[in-house]
């Protein structure tokens, strides 16, 4: 009962990571502190997923499932910390540094959220996720996602309207 | 909730995102071409009537005795609440409470029973919905899946909040991802077990809340408030040990040095915590990678980190918990030496199930290691256990185990993970169940199991010592 794995499978597969790479990067780089530690997550992660291709248990859940890995791969890319740091990598202490500019777009903000503030915000609001989802990616309950996700829109709120970049009407 | 606001990040975040880097989509084409090849299985349809037939017949045999029982009973039966180690424990610490509370949509809210030290409060409750949540047919379908009962149950839950007063005295968001305990008992009723991390200790006979409100999205996404309750009841903790620390070192966190301070530790039967405060690295709140040891005999002591919020960390610092494992009640000097991980993508081991109980986690000074393994109605229980030094980051097994037959195949689809740590001892039950096809196609092929290797360097060289010195 042994089989190669058909190229129907290689393409459905394909397809999938392609369709969700972006949001597979994103995921990374909210918990990673560059863009080439969110590659090599990501390239973890797609490698992962392929050898459990076949425990996919809802083939339409494939984003979910595509980005619990890869958040469970950021996870274990941050706790190698035996990376060189590079001149020109967005850095932890950077990141320290950005908190004093001025906030000029979304992300901006979104970055400067705490990390698991950041990560609910990136997946419902990017990722478009449903609360059962990110529950799901983030192995929490759909409580805690809830709450973190009020509180995050707080400090978004605060941080963009602080800078007069808010736009809201009709705020009750 | 500002509907205004909510639609506005919506079509902000299509346009503010992060950058994608330049030829990272050609790299990941590059990738996807070059996939290791790997050998599936064809899927052959069995239906295997009589398993599902008797799977049925117990879930509804338990279904039935435990609308009769309070929260703390119908836990007590879990075999997953029993993986917590915790049993004796609750049995003798944890105090009726008895108080209901109906909210106004109806809903009823009970504890049962709360086990309370300084640290921890545990709550046994039950809601009872006045509307029924799915019908029993559709409950019976979901009890038969097996894996989302407690997750499916969660989600028409409050989130719980203690209160003293109108000061919040839990951790909001603790939640550790190990323990879902929540389970359907009817299609109207609600069994389950939450464990605060308390910000102070409750006084004796303090009257304390437990909060809930359950939102849900209305018209145009907005989130509503549907339901909530508030019900108290009296505290009544345990005595536990506490112990401060002035004790302070230097680690090394993505490359940087931070420096961390050991402000306490707290010992009781309900469970042992060390808190470290260590300087922040920018918005992470991540902590140091270390393992623990008594002193004066050697042993290492597993421990896995407590999930919370950091809502009241001190300016400029984080503030992390970690739970200890197994009996520490003689511990006078505890060491904690710091790791460094090792090594790129974790390598995979595979143990032949002959070779069961496995002292050899795969990485030479310690980790996880498979210890014994069952197969039963449907589910693979596969029981991991600490060996040597173990770092409590790897005790999450977020890479899971899989299971091989002689050749080297792997075995089974569609597997849900649910995974627990016993405090008594560390050991990690990971409790998985496939499609109920490949189930019964591979479940007598098993002879292997397999998992990722953690691997990390004990830096003994750096090792701080922590002598427990009563407050």
């Amino acid at each position: 009962m042994q089989s190669q794995p058909t190229s129907e499978e290689r393409e459905r597969f394909t397809e999938a990571v392609k369709a969700h790479s972006s949001a597979m990067f994103r995921c990374a780089r909210t918990l990673l502190g560059s863009d080439a530690d969110a590659e090599d997550a990501v390239s973890e992660a797609v490698l992962k997923a392929w050898q459990a291709w076949g425990n996919l248990r809802k083939p339409k859940a494939v984003k979910t499932w595509l980005l619990k890995i890869t958040v469970n791969c950021a996870y274990e890319q941050l706790r190698k910390n035996c990376r060189m740091l590079y001149t020109e990598d967005l850095t932890s202490y950077e990141q320290a540094e950005k908190a004093q500019e001025p906030v000029y777009d979304l992300w901006c903000a979104v970055e400067r959220l705490e990390e698991h503030q950041r990560t609910v915000v990136v997946l419902f609001y990017y990722e478009e996720c449903t609360i059962r989802e990110i529950a799901q990616v983030l192995e929490v309950s759909p409580g805690t996602v809830k709450s973190r996700l009020s509180r995050a829109r707080e400090k978004l709120k605060q941080m963009l309207r602080e800078e007069g970049d808010c736009s809201e009407q009709g705020v009750g | 909730m500002n509907r205004a606001w909510d639609k506005m990040l919506r079509q902000r975040a299509k346009v503010e995102s992060c950058a994608i880097p330049a030829d990272f989509e050609e790299r990941v084409d590059h990738m996807l071409k070059n996939l290791p090849e790997r050998e599936i299985r064809k899927k052959v349809r069995q239906v295997n009537t009589l398993l599902v037939a008797a799977v049925v017949c117990i879930l509804l045999t338990v279904t039935a005795a435990a609308y009769a029982m309070g929260g703390f009973e119908f836990m007590r039966g879990r075999s997953e609440h029993t993986y917590l180690g915790m049993n004796e424990i609750y049995e003798t610490y944890a105090q009726t409470v008895g108080v209901s509370v109906a909210a106004e949509n109806g809903n009823v809210v009970t504890v049962d029973r709360v086990a309370m030290d300084g640290k921890f409060c545990t709550i046994f409750y039950s809601v009872q919905f006045r509307e029924p949540l799915m019908t029993a047919e559709q409950l019976k379908q979901l009890q038969k899946d097996n894996q989302d009962g407690w997750f499916t149950a969660t989600e028409y839950l409050p989130g719980f909040y203690l209160y003293a007063g109108d000061e919040e005295i839990s951790f909001d968001g603790y939640n550790n991802s190990f323990e879902p305990q929540v389970y359907f008992a009817d299609e109207y009723t609600v069994y389950g077990a939450w464990r605060f991390l308390l910000r102070r200790p409750a006084e004796e006979g303090e009257t304390l809340s437990l909060r809930g409100g359950y939102y849900e999205r209305g018209e145009n996404n907005e989130w509503q408030l549907d339901w909530d309750f508030v019900l108290d009841f009296a505290a009544h903790p345990i005595s536990g040990e506490h112990f401060d620390s002035d004790v302070t070192f230097t680690a090394t966190l993505q490359g940087q040095d931070v420096r961390v301070e050991v402000l306490s530790l707290d010992r009781s039967p309900l469970g042992n915590l060390l808190t470290l405060r260590q300087e922040k690295m920018g918005s992470d709140s991540f902590g140091v990678d270390f393992v623990l040891r008594d002193a004066d005999t050697g042993r290492y002591i597993p421990y896995a980190e407590v999930n919370v919020n950091h809502y009241w960390d001190p300016e400029g610092y984080t503030d992390n918990v970690y739970e200890l494992f197994g009996d520490v009640s003689d511990l006078k000097n505890l060491e904690l030496i710091p790791t460094t991980g090792i090594g790129g993508i974790s390598p995979q081991k595979a143990v032949p199930l002959t070779d069961l109980p496995c002292m050899d986690s795969g990485n030479p000074d310690g980790g996880y290691a498979p210890a014994s393994y069952s197969a039963k109605n449907g589910q693979l229980i596969m029981e991991m256990q600490p060996v040597g030094a173990v770092n409590g980051w790897y005790a999450r097994l977020s890479n899971g185990v899989y299971f091989l037959d002689a050749q080297g195949n792997q075995l089974f689809e569609d597997v849900w993970v649910e995974k627990y740590k016993d405090r008594s001892d560390g050991t990690i039950t990971v409790v998985m169940t496939p499609s109920a096809e490949s189930y019964a196609r591979d479940v007598d092929k098993v002879a292997q199991v397999q998992f990722f290797v953690q691997q990390y360097e004990v830096l003994e060289g750096k090792t701080v010592s922590i002598p427990l010195i009563a407050s």
